[in-house]
């Protein structure tokens, strides 16, 4: 019964590697919400933030904590230039063209990293050791990253209640067609999604780089990770995507546990599979027709 | 005019044809090594257009049929002599039985449901053949080095072979009821299921048949490189550039992939030649530039324009 | 329940070729449709009306297999159909068009009825469908060329193609100008004629008063009135459903 610890171990370990991820889901589940699109450059989003942690902490000694909130504006706005300069251009468009152009643009984005930053792996050790937390030893980085995933996705919420353009953007999500017919601007509302989607993708990056390696091909481990937590939570849904990272995130520590290490990356497509057999509408998804 | 461009349309593919057909026996071997290239990639563009053209079901994981078929030939023959026709052609059959397991659940899916899903089952792939779990069979990480026996011109002409065989098999297709049906799943396909046509069957067969020709021509390729390992066998250029080649050249026309195949490895192969590290990142741009300025493809722009005949069989 | 399966109920009457039996679907909070039962004689044209969001799209998604039920039966010739897929309720016998005209625009008019034929005859049996709906010298074109009126036919005739019992329209007549309204009115009295019967949804009033034998109305899910054209007519429940209290 050695195997009841391990789970109980995996599964404390698993709600923060969780929480991580659903930074990153909830990013692309929102950029969903609002125009249909799935954003398949997301995942290098997460890349570039982490090198750019990377590259500020070894080159300029800046504090990655810091370089979680330079991640947040710098892709903000590189959000906003992918969306403004191309990916507008294919909405309305059958959403193979946003599939085909976001592919396209992360293959351009990842292979041009490589090129320039080579590929050799690079990890940012600042925040190291453990910490004891209900009997488990959790990594201190864990700790900060459920930290900062908790204070963003509840500002999140906060400015989607709240806000003006918050309200906006949950118009825009439910009916675009009415949203515009009641004076909203859908053109801006979806460049601050997509901006929004691409800043939390790159914060989340820099908590990753503290947490885990970094090398140019990491964007589409992510991407495949938050699709499937998307897909279980339910397509458009964010609390969806919040509570499908939890499972997620248990799911992925206890196959590293119980399996070999590297059928971690097998887990997204197990889910993906059982999801779309069993309850293709995800866990609080609505189904579309 | 129409008339005109057809007949010439005609003349370059029999010249190209015949190009292609005696190309080994008059080029050098670096030479005939990338006329052999171009048959390789206008097998594997030309086998997703079968699924991805005609459907609209856009497969992002095409390497992992590609790769499959590579290991099925290559353990068969390092590991049971196995004669290469039947190596070859076990490729294809391994592919096309591992689309028709995945199939079953991952048609159901619409889009980018699809599309994200099979991305992840060919990284997932990938790492499967990494693992220790299938490592008595295929070596894992080490890959496996082995020896054919087989002439160039062998492997070269069972290249052409897969690519005619393909393409006709594309042509049978394209002018058949069943092709009709996949271009209206594609157009609707609720309205499609609507009028009882039985979409996930068809979108199997697709599916299945594409993932053969993939499966054969990785097949002949493993015996080509004498070699298979998971990054190598499985990496994402052997999807991305495929989807390239076909969307310039035409998602699904017959002879699209051809064209797109043909135009776009000799510019791959300039690529490697002087700018190998983003020779992906050009395809990269070159697929959103197609995307946002031409999707339909050369071909169907040629025929939207009136310079072709507007027929479904080329 | 949606779970169970109806193999041979023998029906009271078998003149009802369409029994919806206390049918209910639901969009997570959203109740779309509500215990609604109502059946269809055969060979009769009837009219299915309500406000907008009433609910009546969403039973042609029912009972066209779009979405099974939650609860609640849809019998069709005396089989339970609530949980087949389209393409199986299409093979059995029930066609359907959609509110906003799904043809096959990059398909010629050609391609787009003889796409999903079975039949050897198809090429003929095109022809002719194409001659009933006036189309015949377009059918070269693709679908996306033709206006708006000619898609409508087109869709309506691409139903007939696989000789369906039972015609489900969506609209049928909007957005097209008279003249095209009564060909189609035409067309689909001769195909009662001829032994079809016919679930029409319908906002303009003239339409389904003046043409169908039965009307069912229907109000945030529910049915509240069953009758003919005149008993529907001064129905309070109808009066107030569309004009307010």
């Amino acid at each position: 019964m050695a195997l009841l610890p391990i789970i109980y171990n995996a599964l404390i370990v698993g709600i923060f590697i969780g929480s991580i991820y659903g930074l990153i889901a909830v990013g692309l589940s929102l950029v969903y919400g609002v125009m249909r699109v799935v954003n398949i450059t997301h995942g290098e989003f997460v890349m570039l933030g982490a090198f750019l942690t990377f590259f500020a902490w070894n080159l300029f000694g800046i504090n990655p904590l810091i370089s979680i909130a330079i991640a947040l504006v710098v892709l903000f706005f590189l959000g906003l230039i992918i969306h403004r300069s191309l990916v507008e251009r294919v909405i309305g468009k059958p959403m193979l063209s946003s599939l085909m152009l976001t592919f396209g643009v992360s293959i351009f984005v990842w292979n041009t990293a490589q090129a320039v930053f080579t590929t050799n792996i690079r990890a940012v050790s600042y925040l190291g050791g453990s910490v004891s937390f209900v009997g488990v030893n959790i990594a201190k980085s864990y700790i900060l990253g459920f930290g900062i995933a908790v204070l963003l996705v509840v500002a999140l919420f906060a400015f989607l209640k709240f806000s003006r353009w918050g309200k906006a953007i949950r118009a825009t999500s439910q009916n675009d067609e009415v949203a515009i017919v009641c004076g909203i601007d859908t053109k801006k509302v979806r460049t601050l999604a997509f901006a929004l989607g691409a800043a939390f993708a790159g914060s989340a990056g820099a908590v990753v780089s503290m947490t885990w390696f970094i090398f140019p091909q990491m964007g589409f481990n992510y991407l495949a990770k938050a699709f499937a937590i998307i897909v279980l939570g339910g397509l458009g849904s964010i609390p969806g995507a919040l509570i499908g990272s939890l499972i997620y995130g248990a799911a992925e520590s206890l196959a590293g546990q119980l399996l070999e290490a590297r059928m971690s990356q097998v887990i997204p497509f197990v889910i993906l599979a059982t999801i779309l057999v069993v309850k293709p509408s995800g866990l609080f998804g609505a189904r579309e027709r | 005019m129409n008339g005109l461009i057809n007949k010439v349309g005609v003349i370059l593919l029999i010249a190209f044809s015949g190009m292609m057909a005696i190309a080994p026996l008059i080029l050098d071997r670096a030479d005939a090594n990338v006329a052999y290239l171009i048959l390789y990639f206008v097998a594997l563009a030309s086998s997703w257009n079968i699924l991805s053209g005609f459907t609209g079901y856009i497969n992002f994981g095409h390497a992992a049929f590609m790769g499959v078929g590579m290991y099925a030939t290559a353990i068969s023959i390092a590991d049971f002599s196995l004669w290469w026709p039947l190596a070859w052609i076990l490729g294809g059959v391994f592919a096309a039985a591992f689309a028709f397991i995945l199939g079953v659940p991952v048609l159901r899916t619409r889009g980018p449901y699809f599309a994200i899903t099979m991305l992840a089952v060919a990284e997932g792939t990938r790492v499967l053949f990494g693992t220790s779990y299938l490592e008595p069979i295929t070596r894992a990480g080490d890959g496996i080095a082995f020896s054919s026996g087989i002439s160039f011109q062998t492997k070269y002409y069972g290249m052409l072979i897969t690519v005619a065989l393909c393409v006709w098999v594309t042509y049978k297709i394209a002018t058949s009821q069943f092709g009709l049906r996949l271009l209206a799943i594609r157009e609707d396909e609720d309205a499609a299921e609507s009028m009882g046509i039985n979409s996930p069957r068809l979108k199997i067969a697709a599916f299945v048949i594409s993932a053969f020709f993939a499966g054969l021509a990785g097949g002949i390729h493993s015996t080509f490189l004498h070699y298979v390992d998971p990054f190598h066998t499985f990496h994402i250029q052997f999807t991305i550039i495929p989807i390239v080649m076909a969307v310039f050249g035409g998602v699904g026309t017959i002879f699209g992939p051809v064209i797109g195949g043909t135009i776009l490895q000799i510019l791959n192969d300039f690529i490697w030649a002087h700018f190998l590290q983003l020779n992906m990142a050009v395809f990269g741009v070159l697929l959103a530039f197609l995307i946002l300025f031409l999707p339909q493809g050369f071909l169907e722009w040629m025929k939207e324009g009136g310079w072709l005949a507007k027929t479904r069989r080329i | 329940m949606a779970g169970e399966d109806e193999e041979n109920l023998k029906m009271p009457s078998s003149e009802h070729i369409l029994q919806v039996q206390d049918v209910t679907k639901s969009f997570g909070s959203l109740v779309a449709v509500n215990k609604c039962s109502f059946t269809l004689e055969k060979n009769r044209i009837t009219g299915l009306i309500g406000p907008n969001g009433a609910g009546k799209t969403t039973l042609f998604n029912l009972i066209a297999g779009f979405f099974p039920t939650d609860e609640g039966q849809i019998i069709f010739k005396g089989h339970g159909i609530h949980n087949l897929k389209p393409y199986q309720i299409a093979e059995r016998g029930i066609g359907r068009t959609f509110q906003i005209t799904r043809v096959f625009s990059k398909m010629t008019l050609m391609e787009n009825l003889i796409v999903a034929a079975r039949v050897e005859n198809r090429d003929e049996r095109a022809l002719e469908l194409l001659e009933l709906a006036g189309l015949v010298d377009l059918r070269g074109e693709y679908a996306s060329d033709l206006s708006y009126g000619q898609q409508k036919l087109l869709a309506l005739i691409r139903v007939l193609m696989f000789d369906p019992d039972l015609i489900l329209l969506d609209e049928p007549a909007a957005g097209i100008n008279p003249t095209m309204q009564n060909k189609i009115m035409e067309l689909i009295h001769t195909l009662k004629e001829g032994g079809k019967t016919f679930l029409i949804i319908e906002h303009d009033m003239e339409v389904i008063m003046g043409h169908s034998d039965k009307v069912v109305v229907l109000n945030f899910g529910e049915k509240i009135a069953e009758g003919t054209g005149e008993e529907i007519k001064n129905n309070e429940e109808v009066l107030k459903a569309y004009f307010g209290r």
